[in-house]
């Protein structure tokens, strides 16, 4: 089966503690041509030493540049005073840079969801039908439905999610219809896409990997081994995402 | 010829390739895992290409082992050759450990699984008379590990002790990854299990190339982990196609065929 793949959960360029190694941008494309995956959206990982989103955000966005394969997935964040440009204006400048979704990490940029803080940035998101890339270490389930909640038209990504999570997803997938999961690594339950697919549709699944952290194959082959139909993968693969930056309004 | 990888990548069937998974499990765990059943289990064998599963049940984790046990032996029953078992013990005394092997070993089980969520070491003397049946058997021992210095303590004194034995350490290279290296080149009888949720890049090729191709056998950990999601990490390794082989079929094929017969 020659199924189309678009990674919704993949990066490169940042440093770990202890890791010599620099993923660059010409190796997400190695990666890409080697498992004939069409397309990757693009963040910066690991992000552990990264501190200076604009520097970040340039630096993704000139290695996307001349590669249409690449699609960046920038940081946004509340300002604090006049650090940064504002939330309305970070959204436009993901847009101007060709961004298809977005990333968030309150705990790494110093910051929280509640609306008190975070309020103008969400609206502005939700206004552009920008899709945030949830990850489970910095958005917490509680906090996913809460977001979620607040901003209904805001699409949501949730990523990394382990596998002993399934019992929340399923409640969280059927209680809000903005959030989607991406089945990159750590989301390895046995049966999990079967039973996603069955009781909310598969329209609420991404295709993803977290390259380069972890093997790409796997999330390749728990697809396309998976109980479920052609079209059923075709959605996965590529079709939801594509639905979800074709909303974007640019 | 086709590549693994590209077989995999299409998705296809890996039938003829006899494939072996040395780490499963079978039953109800706390956490929602969507599909508990055998036939779950079987058909999404089917769909990779996996010949056979060795399991212990999600029970052998507790003090209801003998339970568990039972579990397992009713699911070899209803899948011959395709569901395997490992018995488990709880090792409340040598006495009680003896009388549970004694039971279950009557049965055609494959091997042992131990883990050490109990908080009793795998060298703790109660645990003896399983470990002398099932060398006598030359049966594998799939011990869970976390990379915990106390654990390749304990396995080193059983290799020396036990060298019928075939000791996998399950969750290789979960941490410590020298360290599971450095056990599986010195002890002839130590082989490293390839389970892990998060399936780092590049870990495969690591113990593969560390402690050879011949000491890594591949293990899915289903029903926590898809076996489809598990393969990949092999499938998708810098190695050649024929290392690949080796984990995921010829070194278990190897193992399980010293095993002799009750």
């Amino acid at each position: 089966m020659n199924l189309r793949l678009i990674d919704v959960q993949c990066g490169f360029g940042g440093a770990a503690p202890g890791v010599r190694e620099i993923i660059s941008a010409d190796n997400v494309l190695a990666n890409l041509r080697e498992l004939r995956i069409d397309r990757a959206l693009v963040r910066i990982t690991p992000e552990k030493m990264d501190t200076d989103i604009v520097l970040s955000n340039e630096k993704l966005a000139s290695a996307c540049r001349n590669h249409p394969e690449l699609m960046p997935c920038p940081v946004v964040q509340p300002v604090c005073g006049d650090d940064l440009p504002d939330e309305a204006e970070q959204a436009d400048a993901c847009l101007r840079m060709g961004a298809r979704a977005v990333v968030i990490r309150p705990a790494q940029d110093g910051w929280t969801l509640a609306p008190w803080m975070a309020d103008r940035l969400f609206l502005a998101l939700q206004e552009r039908r920008i899709p945030v890339l949830g990850l489970e270490r910095y958005v917490s389930h509680d906090q996913a439905a809460a977001l979620a909640a607040r901003y209904p038209d805001l699409p949501i990504i949730l990523a990394q999610q382990g596998y002993r999570t399934q019992r929340v997803l399923m409640a969280l997938l059927a209680a809000f219809p903005s959030l989607s999961l991406s089945i990159g690594n750590n989301y390895d339950v046995h049966g999990g896409l079967e039973q996603i697919c069955k009781t909310h549709g598969a329209r609420r699944l991404l295709f993803g990997t977290e390259f380069p952290q972890s093997e790409p194959l796997c999330a390749v082959t728990y697809l396309l081994y998976s109980a479920i139909s052609e079209e059923e993968k075709q959605l996965i693969g590529a079709g939801n995402f594509e639905a979800l930056a074709g909303g974007i309004r640019l | 010829m086709t590549s693994l990888l590209e077989r995999a990548r299409q998705g296809n069937p890996l039938n003829e390739l006899d494939l072996s998974d040395l780490h499963g499990h079978i039953g109800y765990f706390n956490f929602g895992i969507p599909d508990l059943s055998l036939d779950g289990m079987v058909a999404a064998m089917d769909r990779i290409g996996i010949a056979r599963i060795v399991c212990s049940h999600m029970r052998c984790m507790s003090a209801d082992v003998a339970w568990g046990n039972d579990q397992v032996l009713l699911a070899m029953r209803r899948f011959p050759g395709r569901i395997l078992g490992y018995f488990s013990v709880w090792p409340a005394s040598a006495a009680a450990v003896r009388e549970e092997t004694g039971r279950c070993l009557a049965h055609p089980f494959t091997g042992l699984k131990l883990h050490n969520v109990n908080a009793f070491s795998y060298d703790d003397p109660a645990y003896e008379p399983a470990y002398e049946a099932c060398a006598r058997r030359c049966m594998p021992v799939l011990l869970h590990t976390w990379g915990e210095p106390r654990e390749f303590q304990a396995v080193r004194a059983l290799t020396a002790r036990y060298p019928g034995l075939s000791f996998l350490l399950a969750h290789a290279g979960s941490t410590h990854e020298a360290d599971y290296i450095a056990i599986a080149r010195d002890c002839p009888n130590v082989y490293l299990d390839t389970a892990l949720s998060a399936s780092p890049r590049g870990l495969i090729e690591r113990l593969a190339r560390g402690a050879g191709a011949d000491k890594v056998v591949w293990g899915s950990d289903s029903y926590f982990f898809s076996p489809a999601q598990q393969i990949g990490k092999v499938l998708g390794a810098a190695l050649p196609d024929a290392d690949k082989l080796k984990i995921l079929s010829l070194n278990a094929r190897r193992i399980l065929a010293r095993i002799l017969p009750a």
